[in-house]
């Protein structure tokens, strides 16, 4: 055979599409591609004379090993949790949230007009600021939404430009109208008057128990209603949803506003729980590895809360990492190699190989059998042939 | 106010000119149905290993394109080893291969950060048309990459998805690739190939902003062009004529927004920051707004775009 | 609810095989890692222990202390965060034996920073330089741990234990702008900002008012690229600064691009940070260098020796951690000689050329005939002087 090659090879094995894939396999590829990540990057560093796990093994150590690196953990999971829940949402619809960035920047630019602008009894501001938060995000996402949905323009390229918008407009009044007038050098607003309120002496504020209601909120509406239903329907086969006379456009249009408002959300608690004054480096990539985050948690809600705690450890390592002498950039990029390697795990769990049930001997001899009898049939023909009576 | 204008256009073609390299690579992977959002990353490495091969290797441009290249290929041979072979969503690993460059690249540079580049493409001025009054000074003595990019590679492009057998091939895989494949078209093989081409471009791209445009590395270099890249070549409905003005036209707006700095406009400089990305959003809606009804048509994108091939029995 | 336990258990599972697999792993791969390089990392970390424990004796042994320095960027920016990074280096040389130092670079704006800071007290530091404005994070770790000494550089805030420093640096400026006022053929001038902040204001006044006093015609156009570190806008910024007749172009980013532009096409080049001459080998004219090594080792040895006191600001004079660069190569021996006799007068007699009256951008008079401008006003300059166009008002 002169036309041996990958592409036509007659494996005995086959790869097939599962039905459904099990919870466990999820985890395990998952938990696999971060392991595997950190073996890769490891490895490079070894070769730089770094030990990537026993530095990993300190920073753990660190972080678990008293209450302020728990609750440091907590807290920089809320932002993470909250942009995770806006992409995970959009995933269940097949819908792309790149810029939940920027929506978490708009909504806590809301939150601190709000905040700024208005006076009133803490407890109704907090309220309005919550909506302002929420609104914020909602409008950032208003365009993307809808000309994806009534002109299928692609809204993964609109949200993430949008991003780009976001820190220019928050630039603009946080070094401008908004300045902080005592601070000349900080180019951030004055501290917000209105804060959430701390749990006793930690500074764990109740902006952490939004995005967990949230959560099982979003996972509750997945299972048990109507809506949730149509989203799954609609994300996986948008036809088959339009022949059973799904409302598909509202329901895109509303999961992506949605989406937008719960990053605009997370946005008001950073501002107005844990950082305190507005700045356009207050998203500080929320936005990006909020993706990892609903990629790693497959889209759902509830496991968002887990790879959310996961990747806050995993940055909080970072940063002992970096005083240890490891550059921020190694951190970005073993996120990047844990994305990629997560969605190889995802694809791969789709599939397992079946063992082909026709002999080997008899595919070459069909095969040999249909070339003496069709000598004129061109080479390509033979090969389909041959690897289709194959499987 | 003339020479202003010239500079507008001067200044638009060799910030056109990033995009367009990068554009046209992301549109040939795009046809053949792989979108890599990894663009911005790849990038960033070619940008970094472009001036590292000039400062390690050789003083001559044409050395740190070549590895540019190299890596570009490299890179995008490893998307393709992860969406084509594995299947593995195209949003995800092309969100990964972004932060993988740009967190590499920043890694890399750290030897060469912020200095001048060792040697740079030296222009080629084109005798006859270089002396067409006002315009063929600027126009026509540019360095080889933006001659490349405004007059070979587009209709190179062009004539190879519309003019040969190959590119029918190539936009059928994109198209349909369960019927490419029962023709016998090697679609994984094809978008294979065409991913790691598109990867080179973008190196190529990366090498044009430190070998030519700034020239000199610092981190974040990249400065979210790989995403513009991208989202131009939805505006050119992936065909390269387009995607060059589109790029013109980005370049054009960066540029007035300094200029419009400079008369004085009662605007701030941040709004006039803001500008490339909105107007770069409403070039991705104008094809709509002009075909209005004909949605079909003009939307345009190759229909397997995005999906991975398995052949399934 | 058996899929939420089994993600949970498996997450348990996964950190603890993080934490618990690596100690059997590290002795296993130890032997493995080849060369002398690992040795001379594990001198720079390894120490860690021994500071938990000194904690309890502060003054107790001859174990160096820890000097943590959090930076706003990259130290390879070839700009503000490599100047400070030089220093710190320098400690490192000035002290040896008594000084380790440990950095992190791209500090985020957020609850971060406040985690880096305590992340260095836990490693065992006991004094912290931050190189960019951190407030209120700062502010909560400062409080909670009076002993470590914080420095931030560009804030405004102090304490017992905490001060905030900064460079007079519109007095090179001044002395830039008074040769670009000298060399310009067309009087204008170009000036490439970042944002609308109290920096670029004093730096982009000073240098017009340097030209002004020796050239009354001239004006400074400034264009601003809402970032600190973005070339490609920086080198369309500087074309677009030439395109409209500027002949004289200084510009405040951290990297090389605008002047590589202003080489090509002809024009004068000034900039911050460091000596850049090399992005432009002929027009480049000098830059308002930065200098931390001189002030970061008095601080140290203050707190070495126990003289340490916190609730001041130092604003670093010309001459000790603010000046000129070295002229460029083609800066006429005349310029060079009248501008070096305002810098002499600047260096030796304390000259303030900032005196009233000076207008602004509408021509109202913001600081009266005579009355002197204090290095604090300066510091929070925020509006234009009359001739900076492209500025906001305030």
């Amino acid at each position: 055979m002169k036309n041996f090659s990958v592409f036509s090879f007659n494996f005995p094995w086959k790869i097939q599409r599962r039905q459904s894939v099990p919870v466990w396999l999820n985890v395990l590829v998952r938990l696999l591609a971060v392991l595997l990540a950190f073996l890769v990057v490891g490895f490079f560093l070894k070769l730089g004379g770094i030990n990537l796990f026993s530095l990993l093994q300190k920073a753990f150590k660190q972080i678990l090993g008293n209450f302020y690196g728990v609750q440091q953990a907590i807290i920089l999971a809320t932002p993470l949790l909250m942009t995770g829940l806006s992409v995970a949402l959009c995933m269940r619809m097949s819908l792309w949230n790149i810029g939940a960035e920027g929506q978490f920047l708009i909504g806590a630019f809301m939150a601190t007009g709000v905040a700024l602008n208005f006076n009133g009894p803490l407890p109704v501001m907090l309220v309005i600021i919550f909506l302002a938060g929420a609104l914020g995000g909602l409008l950032w996402t208003l365009v993307p939404a809808l000309v994806r949905t009534f002109w299928n323009v692609n809204e993964i390229i609109t949200t993430l430009l949008l991003n780009f918008v976001a820190v220019f407009l928050v630039n603009y009044f946080a070094i401008g109208p908004w300045r902080d007038k005592t601070a000349p050098t900080l180019s951030a607003t004055p501290r917000l008057p209105y804060e959430l309120p701390t749990f006793g002496d930690t500074y764990l504020h109740i902006g952490i128990i939004i995005p967990i209601i949230a959560a099982i909120l979003l996972a509750l509406a997945f299972k048990s209603t109507k809506l949730g239903y149509e989203i799954r329907i609609i994300g996986t086969n948008r036809r088959v949803a339009e022949f059973a006379g799904m409302p598909v456009r509202e329901r895109m249009l509303l999961v992506m506003l949605l989406s937008g408002a719960i990053a605009g959300i997370g946005g008001m608690i950073e501002v107005t729980g844990t950082v305190h004054r507005l700045s356009g480096l207050l998203s500080n990539n929320y936005g990006f590895l909020g993706i990892i985050v609903a990629a790693l948690a497959n889209g759902s809600p509830i496991a968002v809360i887990f790879t959310s705690i996961l990747l806050a450890l995993l940055l909080n390592a970072g940063i002992v990492l970096q005083a240890q002498g490891l550059s921020v950039n190694t951190v970005i990029a073993i996120n990047g190699v844990i994305l990629i390697f997560a969605a190889i795990g995802e694809s791969i769990t789709h599939y397992h190989l079946v063992r082909i049930e026709v002999p080997q001997k008899s595919v070459e001899a069909n095969a040999q059998v249909l070339e003496s009898e069709c000598p004129g049939l061109p080479e390509k023909q033979v090969q389909y042939i041959k690897t289709e009576s194959g499987k | 106010m003339n020479s202003v204008l010239m500079g507008v256009l001067v200044s638009a073609i060799s910030a056109g000119t990033v995009i367009i390299l990068a554009a046209l690579g992301e549109l040939l992977a795009e046809r053949s149905g792989v979108q890599n959002l990894g663009l911005e990353g790849i990038i960033a490495m070619g940008a970094v290993t472009a001036i590292l091969a000039e400062s390690r290797i050789a003083p001559n441009p044409y050395i740190g394109l070549l590895i540019a290249i190299l890596v570009g290929l490299i890179l995008g041979a490893v998307f393709a080893f992860a969406t084509v072979t594995f299947k593995a969503n195209q949003v995800l690993c092309g969100l990964g291969m972004a932060f993988l460059g740009n967190g590499l690249s920043a890694k890399l540079g750290t030897s060469i950060s912020g200095l001048p580049a060792p040697s740079t493409f030296e222009t080629i001025r084109i005798p006859l048309l270089a002396e067409i009054p006002f315009i063929g000074n600027l126009l026509f003595n540019q360095s080889l990459l933006v001659y490349l990019a405004y007059f070979v590679f587009p209709p190179l492009v062009y004539f190879l998805l519309y003019q040969t057998r190959h590119g029918m091939h190539v936009r059928a895989v994109g198209d349909n690739p369960a019927t490419a494949d029962v023709c016998g078209i090697p679609v994984n093989k094809i978008r294979f190939i065409y991913t790691c081409v598109g990867g080179a471009f973008a190196g190529m791209s990366g090498a044009y902003i430190t070998l030519a445009y700034t020239p000199s590395w610092v981190e974040g270099i990249a400065g979210g062009r790989g995403w513009i890249a991208i989202a131009l070549v939805i505006f050119g409905a992936w065909k390269p004529l387009p995607v060059v003005f589109g790029a013109l036209l980005f370049g054009g707006v960066t540029s007035l927004g300094f200029v419009g700095q400079l008369q004085d406009w009662a605007i701030p400089s941040a709004y006039l920051s803001m500008l490339p990305y909105l107007s770069t959003i409403a070039l991705m809606i104008f094809p709509v707004l002009l075909k209005g009804k004909n949605l079909r048509r003009i939307s345009a994108s190759p229909a397997g775009l995005g999906q991975p091939y398995l052949r399934e029995g | 609810m058996s899929k939420r336990t089994l993600y949970l258990s498996l997450l348990v599972v996964f950190m603890y095989s993080v934490i618990g697999c690596a100690p059997q792993a590290a002795p296993a791969s130890t032997p493995t890692t080849t060369g002398e390089k690992p040795a001379a990392i594990e001198a720079s970390t390894s120490p860690t222990k021994a500071p938990e424990m000194a904690a309890d004796t502060p003054e107790a042994s001859d174990e160096p202390i820890l000097i943590g320095f959090a930076y706003v960027g990259p130290v390879s920016d070839g700009g503000w965060t490599m100047t400070h990074d030089d220093a710190r280096k320098a400690l490192e040389e000035a002290f040896p034996g008594k000084v380790r130092t440990s950095y992190i670079e791209n500090m985020p704006y957020s609850e971060e920073a406040s985690r880096t800071l305590e992340q260095f007290i836990a490693d065992g530091a006991k004094m912290i330089f931050i190189n960019s404005e951190y407030a209120d994070f700062v502010t909560k770790v400062a409080e909670k741990h009076p002993d470590v000494i914080f420095l931030e550089c560009n804030g405004h805030v102090s304490s017992n234990n905490r001060i905030w420093y900064y460079v007079n640096h519109w007095d090179p400026t001044y002395l830039i702008g008074m040769a670009a006022g000298l060399m310009t053929k067309t009087n204008k001038l170009g000036y490439i900002g970042s944002f609308p902040v109290s920096s670029v204001y004093a730096s982009a006044n000073a240098f017009q008012m340097g030209a002004q006093s020796v050239n009354p015609d001239v004006t400074t156009s400034v264009v601003l690229i809402d970032s600190w570190f973005d070339p490609a806008a920086a080198n369309q910024a500087a074309n677009a600064l030439i395109d409209d007749g500027a002949d004289f172009v200084m510009d405040i980013m951290d990297e090389t691009a605008a002047l590589q532009v202003e080489e090509k096409r002809g024009v004068w080049a000034a900039t911050w940070n460091t000596d850049q001459r090399k992005a432009a080998p002929t027009k480049y004219v000098s830059s308002v260098s930065l200098d931390w090594k001189e002030f970061y080792k008095t601080e140290v040895e203050a707190f070495l020796d126990g003289t340490w006191k916190g609730n001041r600001f130092a604003l670093l004079p010309i001459g000790q951690g603010v000046d000129r660069d070295a002229w460029g190569p083609n800066v006429p021996a005349d310029v060079q000689e009248k501008v070096d006799a305002v810098r002499e007068k600047m260096i030796n007699d304390g000259f303030n050329p900032f005196v009233g009256p000076i207008k602004d951008t509408k021509g109202k008079v913001r600081i009266e005939d005579g009355v002197m401008m204090t290095p604090e006003e300066l510091f929070r300059w925020d509006w234009a002087v009359e001739g900076v166009s492209g500025l906001p008002e305030n």
